[in-house]
This record gives C-alpha cells, structure tokens and sequence, in this order.
C-alpha cells in the first residue's frame, strides 16, 4: 500500500468521526496554545531586553568597577577589608551594600590602557531646583549625557559628535509645562536656570569655629546657610520618554560630561563621594570585535578591576528570561501529558469502533505495517490539527492582545508577544510526532487483528 | 490446484470446544467450479476461510499450487490475500459511509496499484456487476442486493485466480442472480479462474463441476458433477 492511500484513507477516516477528532485534538490545542504563548513572549521579553540594552549601552563600552561583587549576582555577606573608597548604597530592604569605588588614580591607570579609547566617569547630579525667569522652582536631578543612550528628541536635535555642547541640556518633557513652555519647539533655545548645593556650609564653619573660640558657643544655634551655586544652560533638545529605558521615575536632564562633572563635584567636594566611583564606562578600541573585547576584559580583570560587557549584562537578561520561560512551559508540558492519554484513548475507542473495518483491510491483504501506520497517522492527524488550533488562537490572541499590553506597559513599538513562523512549525512537528507516538499502542492493536475475528464483530 | 488435507478447526478450548470443521480433505484443479453446500451451521463458511488463508486450520493442512497455504510469511499470505484470490463474503462487509467508488478500490490500494490505472479498473468491475451508475453513492444507500453486487466487485476487481463466493447469490432476485453467476461462471471460462461457491440454490450447485456436501463438520459426499444425480440436494439448505 502506498504511503499516500494510507494517508488519504487516514484523513478520511478521521473526517468521518469529525467530534471526536476534534476534541481530542482540542486537548492538544490547550498545550500548543500555551507553548506557542510562551514562546511569543519569552521573544518578546528577549527582544524587548536586546532594544533596552541597544538603546542604553555602546557595545564597544565596558562597565568598570573596583569591587570584586559588583558584576555578580550575589553579594557576599562577609566583611570586606576597609578601604578609604567603599560606600554604602542602602537597598529597599534597609540592608547595606558596601562597594569599594574607583578611585582618580583607578581611572587614570584605564587613560593610560593604549587598548581603551576613552573613560567616561558617570556622573550623576544631585540638583537643588531648576527653574526659569517667571516661573517656580521644580526639583530635578542631572546626569552626564551618553551617546549610547540616544535619547528620542521631541524637538531640537541630537549632537552629531559624542557629547551634547557645552552650557546645552536635554530638558525632560515632563517640565515644559511646569516650566511654562508652550511646546517642546518652544523650549528650544531658551534659557534655563540649574541650581546646586554644596555639601557643607563652609562660612557656617568659619564662624562656628570663631564663636567655640570666644566661648559663647553654647547658646548658639548656627543657622545652617549652604552656599548655592545657579548655572544657566539652554536647552537644545527636548526628550521623550524611551520605551526603553531603565530609569523609573523622573528622568534627569542631560548634561554634557564637563558640565556634568563641575556640578557634580561642587555639591561632593569635601565628601566621601568626590571623584569616587562605583564603575564608569571604558570603550575599547575596536570593541564591537567580541574578540578584542574580551581580551581586554581578561586584562582588566587581571589588573584587579571587575568588569562587565554588554554581552554580560545582556546574557543576566536573557538567563531571566529563560528560567520564566521553562517555568511556563512547564504548564504546557503537562497539558501535553494529560493530552496524549486523551489520544491514547481516543484511538483505541477507533480501534474499537472500527474492529470489522481493520478486518475487512487484513482480510484483502493489507500489510499489518500499513494498519499500523494507518492508525499512527490519524493520531498524527490529531496532532496537527490540535496544533494547528493552538498556533491560530494563539496568534489571534497576540493579535487582540498585543496592541493592548503595549498602551499598557508604554512599551513603544515594542511587541510582548512575538510569533516566529519557524518556532510554530517545529512545536506543531513536535505535537504531530508526540501524537503519533501517543498512537502507537492503539495501532499495535489494530495490526495484531485477526481477520475473521474482527470480522465476525457485530 | 487446491489440495484441502485432513483439515480441522477447532473452536474454543477445552470444555467449551467446538469442532467446526472435522479432518476434511479433498482437491479442487485448477480452474474448476466447485459448490459447496450443506445446512446452515455445517461449517461451509469455516471451510471456506481456512481454504482462503483467512482462518487457519486447527489441523491439517491446505496446499495452493504445491505450497502450503499457512505456511507461507506474513507477506506472501498478504500478497495472496490481496491478489491471489477474491473473497465474496456471506454479509457483504462493505463500508457503508464510503462510496461505491471507494469501496471497490481499496484492494487495489492495497495491492498497490498505479493511481492512474485505479478509476479504470474499478468502472470495469462495477460495470460487470451492473454498478456503474452509483460510482459515487454512498455504499450504506445501495439495496440488499445491490450491496452484495458491491462485494462482487470487490471481489474481482484485482483479477484474482481464485474467488471464493459465500452465498453470492442470497440476496438477489432469480433474474440478477442469474446475471451474477453468468458473470462468475464466465470468469472461469474466459480467464481459467477457479470458483468456489457457498450456495443453498440447487441449480447453482448443479451448474458446478463438483460439489461438496457437509454435515456437522464433516464432507458428507465429495462427487464430480458427472454423478451428480447422487446428490441428494433437497436435503439440505435452510
Ligand atoms: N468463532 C467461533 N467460535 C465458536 N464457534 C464458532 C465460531 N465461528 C463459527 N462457529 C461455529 O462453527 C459452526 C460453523 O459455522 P459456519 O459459519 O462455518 O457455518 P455455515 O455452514 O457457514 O452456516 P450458514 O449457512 O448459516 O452460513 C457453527 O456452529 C458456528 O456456531
Ligand atoms: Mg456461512
């Protein structure tokens, strides 16, 4: 018997008993459903995280950190030898985590380094207010602008070069209101004003000093009058809010890297923070050759630095993603199981059904090796079709849910849910061949018949 | 030739053992017609599925052409099934939800014949059997007779050298029973086809070379068609 007729006769078969297929193959369409869900978001989640790290890192670029837990994902609980740079960042829990940081001469031994091209420190700004001619003062906070984040600009224009001019800012849309600009075209090219604080009052000092000397300083309250320093910058672009973007909460307002760094370290001069830090961005020459970016990672290390590549931080993502992954599909798996006793079961009820039908075959000579690949290939049929059922309604489901999940999330034009043609042809090919299997004892079954037996069934 | 030998056939086990079919042994040449008649129950149907290599013997043995029948590998005893013999069964066994059409072909898919050549042979054999205008008729909406036409077709649609026919003619009129085995008896003129027929109609027994008579199991008279007037038919059929 031809292969072809078998399967003709297969599908024929299974259309005569449309309900039952059908079922069965619902079964099996509750596990492709899930697994074809699955798969789409855990895309999703990688492209989403691949955008994030695209849109927020230069390749080429290492992050550079002196404390050895600093690119790990454990923090160790011993304690660490002291060391004039550690600092301590409280987390949510209210536990601290010590850092040891990168000190000027840390920074200026990566200058030196022929194989690194440029250090960028990474300076954040604690900002007292901004404001402008006429209008209230607004809190905000600063950082050093970086090219490999490329802003999304509403209006003006991103800096051909790496940084933004000097005495420039990209102002957050969030304050052309408060501000009092009509639109983010309006912005551009006026002034606003940026003021900070130094960390000590030092006159407060000075006199406190004067007065312990003339001994009346016990009844005195020394009103603290911190030294305020207000810099105007214009504003050359306004930005959007990145659909990828890592920052929660209010966006800071960019700032080219020599503006950044004498804001920064006027309100740290004197404290544990100035020209200390906890990593900064190192790029290597010719970095985007994974080669050569490794080597000089393996060098760092080994000069005592830790070092971290986008690579790096990309592969932390994507081990999340995938542990979520298996963990869904998991759900998948065992609807699967529980599915092929549905096919099991159903394809020896047809065995069953059809005992004078296999006689009848065996009776004109057909090969036990055809029954049984007759009746493996309806359960493959099954397979297929509940397959078939899954993928469709699990596209359909991207379809409505999609555009839903993405106004939701403010994810841009970020897709949470992304179907792979090749993905979906492979689990249906999984899902023909699990059925099939699931069939193999049912057709046993039928195949061992004998003819004149099977035939005297009524 | 058709040599049956000393064939039993046991049903069941011990207390509950029946033996339908008792140490029979005769031979049938090659192109002959033979009748086999006796009362319901006798084992006619029995006989017939051992000799065709459906059923096996419980003892005995049944030589086709110097080989023995049950002998023979799965493949070989498959081949022979699908091509070396025609069975007419007593009900019919066609498939009720598929067409005349399908019906009719399925031996040639299982003898493996071109798809091209198939359409032709199954409108050849519906034709014989006078069928050719419900090709496409579901085989459940066809009459009684109409039905057993059906599986006549089938029968002979893979131009086997033996067909076996278990009552081919119970549910037809006189006139297309008539047609039926004018149709059978000329297969065996024409293409030399050895014919083995159940049958309780006298005049159809008469018609064959030889009949075989059972009782119980056994062959009660085993005689060539030139004696045939020992034949005592009126005492059996149902
Ligand atoms: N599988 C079986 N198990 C037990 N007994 C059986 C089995 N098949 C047939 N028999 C018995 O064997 C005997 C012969 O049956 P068979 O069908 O050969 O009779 P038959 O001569 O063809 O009768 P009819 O003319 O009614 O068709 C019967 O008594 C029947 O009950
Ligand atoms: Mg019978």
């Amino acid at each position: 018997m031809k292969l072809l007729d078998v399967v003709r006769r297969s599908g024929r078969s299974l259309r005569s008993a449309k309900a039952r297929t059908i079922l069965t193959a619902l079964a099996i369409a509750v596990g492709g459903f899930t697994l074809t869900l699955t798969l789409a978001a855990s895309n999703g989640a990688r492209s989403y995280g691949n955008n994030l790290i695209a849109s927020n890192f230069d390749p080429s670029e290492l992050l550079v950190g002196k404390d050895p837990d600093l690119f790990t994902n454990k923090t160790s609980s011993k304690p660490k030898e002291y060391d004039e740079s550690i600092t301590a960042l409280s987390n949510g829990g209210g536990a601290n985590l010590q850092f040891k940081r990168m000190s000027v001469d840390d920074i200026a031994k990566l200058r030196q380094n022929p194989s690194i091209e440029k250090v960028r420190e990474n300076y954040q700004v604690t900002i007292q207010y901004i404001t402008r001619q006429g209008q209230k003062r607004y809190t905000a906070s600063g950082e050093a602008y970086n090219s490999a984040q490329k802003p999304e600009l509403k209006a003006g224009s991103t800096p051909g070069s790496d940084d933004i001019a000097a005495g420039t800012v990209l102002l957050p849309d969030d304050y052309l209101g408060p501000l009092g600009f009509t639109s983010a075209q309006d912005a551009v090219g006026k002034s606003i004003t940026v003021t900070v604080r130094q960390p000590f009052s030092t006159t407060d000092i000075q006199s406190l000093a004067a007065q312990i000397a003339s001994g009346k300083a016990q009844n005195t309250q020394p009103q603290p009058t911190f030294q305020t320093q207000t810099k105007t910058f214009t504003v050359s672009g306004v930005t959007k809010k990145p659909a990828t973007s890592f920052n929660i909460g209010a966006r800071p307002i960019l700032l080219n890297q020599s503006d950044a760094q004498i804001l920064n370290e006027y309100t740290t001069k004197g404290t544990a923070d100035y020209q200390k830090f906890i990593y900064v961005y190192a790029r290597v020459k010719n970095g985007t050759d994974p080669q050569q970016l490794t080597k000089v990672q393996d060098q760092l290390k080994s000069q005592g630095f830790s070092v971290q590549s986008v690579k790096d931080t990309q592969k932390q993502i994507t081990q999340f993603i995938d542990i979520m992954q298996s963990i869904v599909s998991v759900f998948g798996v065992i609807t699967l199981i529980a599915s092929v006793f549905g096919v099991v079961n159903t394809q020896y009820i047809s065995v069953l059904e059809r005992t004078r039908e296999i006689g009848l075959m065996k009776a004109l000579g057909m090969r036990r090796r055809d029954i049984r690949r007759l009746f493996m290939l309806e359960a493959g049929w099954i397979g297929f079709l509940g397959g078939a059922i899954g993928a469709v309604l699990a596209v359909l489901a991207g379809l409505v849910l999609n555009p839903l999940i993405t106004k939701k999330l403010d994810l841009g034009t970020n897709r949470l849910l992304i179907y792979q043609p090749l993905q979906i042809i492979l689990l249906i090919v999984m899902l023909i061949v699990i059925a099939t299997i699931a069939g193999l004892l049912p057709a046993r079954k039928a195949a061992k018949l004998d003819p004149i037996q099977a035939l005297r069934t009524e | 030739m058709i040599e049956v030998k000393n064939v039993g056939r046991v049903y069941g086990k011990k207390e509950n053992a029946f033996v339908a079919l008792d140490d029979i042994s005769f031979s049938i040449p090659t192109g002959a017609t033979v009748a086999i008649v006796g009362k319901s129950g006798s084992g006619k149907s029995t006989l017939m599925h051992v000799m065709s290599g459906l059923d096996r013997p419980t003892t005995g043995s049944v030589v086709i052409d110097g080989k023995e029948l049950h002998k023979l590998k799965g493949k070989d005893m498959d081949n022979f099934r699908a091509t070396g013999m025609g069975f007419i069964f007593q009900s019919f066994f066609i498939e009720a939800n598929q067409t005349c059409q399908q019906n009719v072909m399925l031996p040639l898919e299982i003898s493996g014949l071109p798809i091209s050549k198939r359409k032709k042979a199954v409108l050849a054999a519906l034709t014989q059997v006078e069928l050719a205008d419900k090709v496409n008729t579901k085989a459940g909406n066809l009459s009684g007779g109409q039905k057993q036409r059906l599986a006549i077709a089938r029968a002979i649609v893979n131009k086997p050298q033996i067909i076996f026919a278990d009552e081919p003619t119970g549910n037809l009129d006189s006139a297309t029973g008539q047609k039926i085995m004018d149709l059978l008896f000329g297969l065996n003129k024409s293409l030399g086809v050895t014919l083995i027929i159940v049958t309780h109609d006298h005049e159809l027994a008469a018609r064959c070379q030889r009949q075989v008579v059972m009782k119980d199991g056994k062959t009660v008279t085993n005689t060539q068609k030139q004696n045939s007037g020992s034949l005592n038919l009126g005492k059996v059929g149902k």
